[in-house]
């Protein structure tokens, strides 16, 4: 993992920067960070424990949609030239983009220590039903899918969200 | 008697409450906006950039690819006239690309178009592209010679 944290680098930056953010939404105390590093994991965000379970499953979930989204949006200009004409068609920009969208969605998992911890409070008994039912679900998935991570799930969502959208977009399009 | 809890930080007895650690307001804030290594600002704002340059891009080739995969399916359907409007919609959006041209200069053709199809055969003349579409053009510029051959001797007995 430690290769694919260097050559995919500014996923591993998007997702603890995110984090960050997300903490300072909830207005959580960042205990210590850090935003990239050779070695495993790439990254991390420590934070004192949330006022609500809500907080906690949003600093967690967060980051997710904030890697996807963004990997998403900044590789389809430059896949949808490939997709198109071929992949011997595409100018350096868009390998680049291409290169730096499909980095971002590929970190777009927590840690499964992380999910597993989400999975744990959302489906608590005395986190609130709208916590439960919002949340609930959503983490089964996401530690079902940092679960997968260990079998390079991770990467091949990764490649599937850089793929399947642009291909989405142009079908909603046309 | 219960010791009054205080800031873990600066000691301050005005301690914000319903966190678990003891910390001030503003020491809290301190900690919430812990300080993001410049190397790391700089890598963020890379990705910015490729961010900008994307939604700038975006719109226009999600556009053009909707029409030239638009034209792709009047092609297949037959409707050459319609194609190839299509492909000359995705042109104003991949203004030389090998492949748009050359699907443009074949629905031209297929559509009866043959004046607007030929000035396009011309340029895409020793341009690399498909063993398919090369052979759909070579096609195309035989039947375009073989009509204008065709039509010549008419003329000539009309004068």
């Amino acid at each position: 993992m430690g290769l694919i944290n260097i050559l995919t680098f500014p996923g591993v930056v998007v997702h603890e920067l995110a984090r960050r953010f997300f903490c300072r939404l909830s207005r959580v105390a960042i205990l210590d960070a850090k935003y990239f590093g050779i070695g495993d994991p790439g990254g991390y965000v420590d934070y004192e424990p949330p006022r609500t379970a809500w907080q906690l499953v949003m600093i967690e979930i967060g980051p997710f949609f904030v890697n996807t989204i963004l990997g998403a949006i900044i590789a389809t200009p430059g896949v949808i030239p490939l997709l198109l004409f071929g992949i011997d068609s595409g100018s350096v920009l868009d390998y680049v983009l291409v290169w730096l969208g499909a980095s971002i969605a590929i970190h777009a998992f927590p840690t499964v220590e992380d999910a597993k911890i989400v999975k744990d409070i959302a489906n608590a008994k005395e986190t609130p039903a709208l916590t439960q039912v919002l949340g609930g679900p959503l983490s089964w998935a996401i530690y079902l899918g940092s679960l997968g991570s260990l079998y390079w799930l991770d990467v091949v969502y990764g490649i599937a969200i850089v793929i399947l959208v642009p291909q989405l977009l142009l079908m909603l399009k046309g | 008697m219960p010791e009054t809890p205080t800031c873990q930080k600066c000691g301050s007895k005005a301690i914000e409450p319903r966190y678990e650690i003891p910390l001030c307001r503003r020491c809290r804030q301190a900690m919430i906006g812990h300080r993001i290594p410049d190397g790391i600002l700089a890598i963020a704002l890379l990705i910015l950039v490729g961010l900008a340059l994307a939604l700038v891009r975006l719109p226009r080739l999600v556009e053009g690819g909707a029409a030239y995969q638009r034209g792709l399916a009047y092609e297949k359907a037959g409707e050459d006239e319609a194609a190839a409007k299509s492909y000359a919609a995705a042109l104003r959006f991949f203004p030389d690309d090998t492949t748009v041209l050359a699907h443009l200069a074949i629905a031209y053709h297929r559509a009866g178009d043959d004046d607007d199809a030929q000035p396009i055969l011309y340029r895409l003349v020793g341009r690399t592209m498909s063993g398919d579409l090369k052979q759909a053009l070579g096609l195309c510029q035989k039947e375009i010679n073989d009509r204008r051959a065709s039509a010549q001797p008419a003329q000539d007995n009309a004068h």
